[in-house]
Parts: structure tokens; C-alpha cells; sequence
């Protein structure tokens, strides 16, 4: 064993780090080298003199730090224990899906499911509704038509011709035929004392000739009308709608030797345009 | 330490008063700041709270706990850009009580060891100070600064060797 290679060996030799056939060697080798031997003196020295360099020791503040934090750390643990959110092993949907994203993910989940009920309920409702809807819309027609009808009647009674004659235009607004409003009318056309609400009347009961009934009031009250203007504008009405069963009632009411001229001519001119 | 990675945390404060001087004087005797010294010790020990979970029950803690340390003044000087130097202005302020005569002849004082400690190679000082200061083995050296263990021989020989050559250069200044 050369010098080099017990220099290598010399400062674990002085740390008693080698094994035992080494230390062996080097133990023999400085017992016959000078030089290695005062090496090994000087290295040994040195080694204990590094000893010497103070061993300084950090502020309180150190520790006092480092206990405030293993505190807080060992605190969170009990909590973790005590609560059960640390599990010692994941699951595979907890590797899939991290805690955040599981709760988010459940979170939709629970207001899908809500928005789905509730649509549901939502969606159940209009079954019933148009029953309900039709009825009331139902009820509603007829309270519209009832105070209609009411309106026209009592507009019809009142004192004031003008009133009566806003009560006719009342009938308008009454859809199709209401028979308590026909009625009224044809009470107007033969009783009323004002001849416009009496032409009013028969203009208004126009739109029902297409009703029997309402015609043979009309061919019963037309011969008794006295003034000319009703009469006129019947025998227009009835040439109008062409209603040649009105030839009778035309011929009947020429015999009237009271008749009006105009009337007269107009009854025969509207024979023979019914005739022909 | 494995006491302590499985849950007994309790357990570090044991090893935080074993070790905790140890690393305040390792970072010391390398750089002499102290204030970022004591910055270093807590932010080790914080880590090793952080990642006990990483620490391996076949090693030893002390091997992993200076690893931690490396990091540590790693990321430091990463991130303030530059290593940490070390001081010897502080050194010679504090440390300047002559040895006795009586205790080895050739040297004079502490303040001329440490001066001499300062001028090795950080490489030098750090293997010096880990093999004679923090008492690790050659191998458990070698594994922590990924070398063999042939390389750290060496290198405390050597360092031993610069830090005589060192301290008379200082000596006969």
C-alpha cells in the first residue's frame, strides 16, 4: 500500500469508519511510514480542531414558530379524524372526480332532478287548465251577453228617444240572435212612438229575416205601421232580401185606401221586381 | 420520522429539537446569515410537515432532512438570483476568542479557522461540514448529492487539506 492510497484511507481511519481488514492494512502501513504517520497526526488535528468552531444556537423565535405551526398542523388532523373527510385511500370516483368537482357535480345533479319535477308539475297543469279556461271563458261570454241583453232593454225603456236609440245600437254588439233582444226590437218597431227608433228597430231586426218567426212578426207589424218612411223601408228590405212570400202582404196593403202615393208606387214597383 | 408520516405528528417535535440546532449551524457555517439561516431552519421543518407523507420509512431522516435543506437554499437562490455567500465580516466580529494553547499548537484561533473555512469551494465546505458537523456517513453524503461514495472521500480530503493550506495563508498574512 502505497502513500496515496493511505492518504485516502487516513480520515476514515481517524473516524473508525473502516472495515476491519482496511483498517488493518492502514494500521500496519503507518507503523512503517513516517510520513503517513504524521499525516495521519496532522489530519487528526485538524479534524478535532473543527471542533472548536462555535456551535451557535438559533433565536427562540425558531422554536416558537415551528411549535405554532406543528400546532395548527396537529389541529387540522384531529379535525380531518374527527369529521371524516380524510379517507386513507381514494376510491376510483374520487381519483376520477377530486372533492370539488364530485361536490359541483352533485350540486347539478340535485337541480337537474328539482328543474325536472318542477317541469313536470308545470307541464301536468295545462291538462285541466283548458277545462277550466273554456268554462270561465264560457261564463264570461255569457255574463258579457246577459248585461249586453240588459243594457239593450233597459236603453230601450227609457224616456229619451235618443236613449233608445243608443239602445238599438246597443242590440248590435249582441252576437248571432238573442231572443229577449228581438224581442225588444220588434216592441220597438211596433210601439215605439218615434219613427227613427222605429226604422232603427227594423234596420236592427233586418239581420234576423233569415228567422221565420222574426219575418211573420215583421209581415204582421209592416200593414199597422202608419208612417211612410217604415213602410218604405220595408218594402226596400223585403226587395233587397228578394222575399217574394212579402207579394201577399204588398197586395193587402195597396187595398189600404189611406196608403201614401210614394208608398203606393214603390209597394208595385217592388211586386214586379219580385215577380220577375 | 415514520411515527410521524403516519400521523403522529407529535412525534416531530422530538426530532425538531435533535436536529433543529444542527441545521441553523450547517446553514451558519456555510453562509453566516443568520436571520436567513433561521428563515431556512423553519422553512425546512415546514416542509417536512407538508410532504411527511413522501418520506420513505427505509431511509434515514437525516439524509432526507438535509435534502430538504438543499432545496430550500436551492430555491432561494433561484429565486433572489444569486448563492448565498458566505459572511466573513460577521464571522471575525463574533467569533474571535483565541484557542487555548494547550488544545493544538497550530492553531491560533477560531476567527483564522473560519476564515479559512471560508475561502474552500462551496462544493468543499459543504461535504467538510456535513461529514464533521452533521456526522453523516460518506454514503448517505454521496446519496444526497448524488455522487459515489469514492467522489466524497475525495472531496473531504481535499477540503481538509485547502483548509490547512487556508489557514497558514492567513496565518502569514
Amino acid at each position: 500500500m502505497n502513500n496515496n492510497h493511505v492518504k485516502e484511507f487516513l480520515l476514515e481511519y481517524i473516524n473508525k469508519n473502516l472495515d476491519n481488514q482496511t483498517e488493518k492494512s492502514v494500521r500496519l502501513h503507518l507503523a512503517s511510514c513516517e510520513t503517513c504517520r504524521k499525516e495521519c497526526e496532522s489530519l487528526s488535528n485538524w479534524w478535532s480542531a473543527l471542533e472548536q468552531l462555535p456551535n451557535e444556537k438559533p433565536s427562540e423565535a425558531v422554536r416558537e414558530k415551528f411549535y405554532k405551526v406543528l400546532q395548527k398542523e396537529i389541529e387540522a388532523q384531529q379535525q380531518l379524524k374527527t369529521y371524516g373527510y380524510q379517507k386513507p385511500k381514494r376510491s376510483w370516483f374520487e381519483f376520477l372526480f377530486p372533492q370539488p368537482v364530485a361536490g359541483r357535480l352533485a350540486f347539478a345533479l340535485v337541480i337537474l332532478v328539482l328543474g325536472g319535477l318542477i317541469g313536470s308539475l308545470i307541464k301536468q297543469e295545462p291538462k285541466s287548465a283548458p277545462i277550466d279556461d273554456k268554462t270561465e271563458l264560457t261564463q264570461l261570454h255569457e255574463e258579457v251577453k246577459l248585461m249586453n241583453r240588459l243594457l239593450t232593454v233597459s236603453l230601450l225603456q227609457q224616456q229619451s228617444a235618443s236613449e233608445r236609440l243608443k239602445g238599438i245600437s246597443q242590440s248590435y254588439r249582441s252576437e248571432g240572435s238573442d231572443p229577449e233582444i228581438t224581442v225588444a226590437l220588434l216592441q220597438a218597431l211596433k210601439y215605439d212612438p218615434n219613427v227613427n227608433v222605429r226604422l232603427a228597430a227594423l234596420d236592427a231586426l233586418s239581420r234576423n229575416l233569415n228567422q221565420t218567426d222574426v219575418k211573420q212578426e215583421l209581415f204582421e207589424t209592416l200593414p199597422k205601421q202608419e208612417s211612410p218612411l217604415v213602410q218604405l223601408t220595408f218594402i226596400d228590405l223585403m226587395v233587397q232580401h228578394r222575399e217574394k212570400s212579402s207579394v201577399d202582404i204588398f197586395r193587402q196593403m195597396l187595398k189600404n185606401p189611406g196608403m201614401n202615393k210614394s208608398v203606393k208606387q214603390r209597394i208595385e214597383q217592388g211586386i214586379l221586381e219580385l215577380n220577375s | 420520522m415514520i411515527q410521524v408520516r403516519d400521523g403522529e405528528l407529535h412525534q416531530l417535535a422530538l426530532l425538531f429539537e435533535r436536529h433543529h440546532v444542527a441545521l441553523y449551524n450547517y446553514y451558519v457555517r456555510q453562509a453566516s446569515d443568520r436571520d436567513l439561516s433561521e428563515d431556512f431552519v423553519q422553512e425546512v421543518f415546514l416542509r417536512i410537515i407538508k410532504y411527511r407523507h413522501t418520506f420513505r420509512g427505509e431511509g434515514e431522516f437525516l439524509p432526507w432532512m438535509y435534502h430538504i435543506a438543499r432545496n430550500v437554499q436551492i430555491d432561494h437562490a433561484r429565486k433572489w438570483g444569486r448563492e448565498t455567500k458566505y459572511d466573513e465580516e460577521t464571522h471575525d466580529q463574533i467569533c474571535d476568542d483565541p484557542i487555548p494553547d494547550d488544545h493544538v499548537e497550530q492553531l491560533q484561533n477560531v476567527g483564522m479557522l473560519q476564515k479559512a473555512l471560508a475561502k474552500l469551494s462551496p462544493e468543499k465546505r459543504e461535504v467538510l461540514i456535513l461529514s464533521r458537523y452533521q456526522e453523516m456517513k460518506y454514503s448517505a453524503i454521496a446519496e444526497l448529492l448524488g455522487c459515489t461514495v469514492e467522489v466524497v472521500k475525495v472531496r473531504v480530503h481535499r477540503a481538509l487539506n485547502d483548509l490547512r493550506k487556508y489557514y497558514f495563508q492567513i496565518a502569514g498574512e
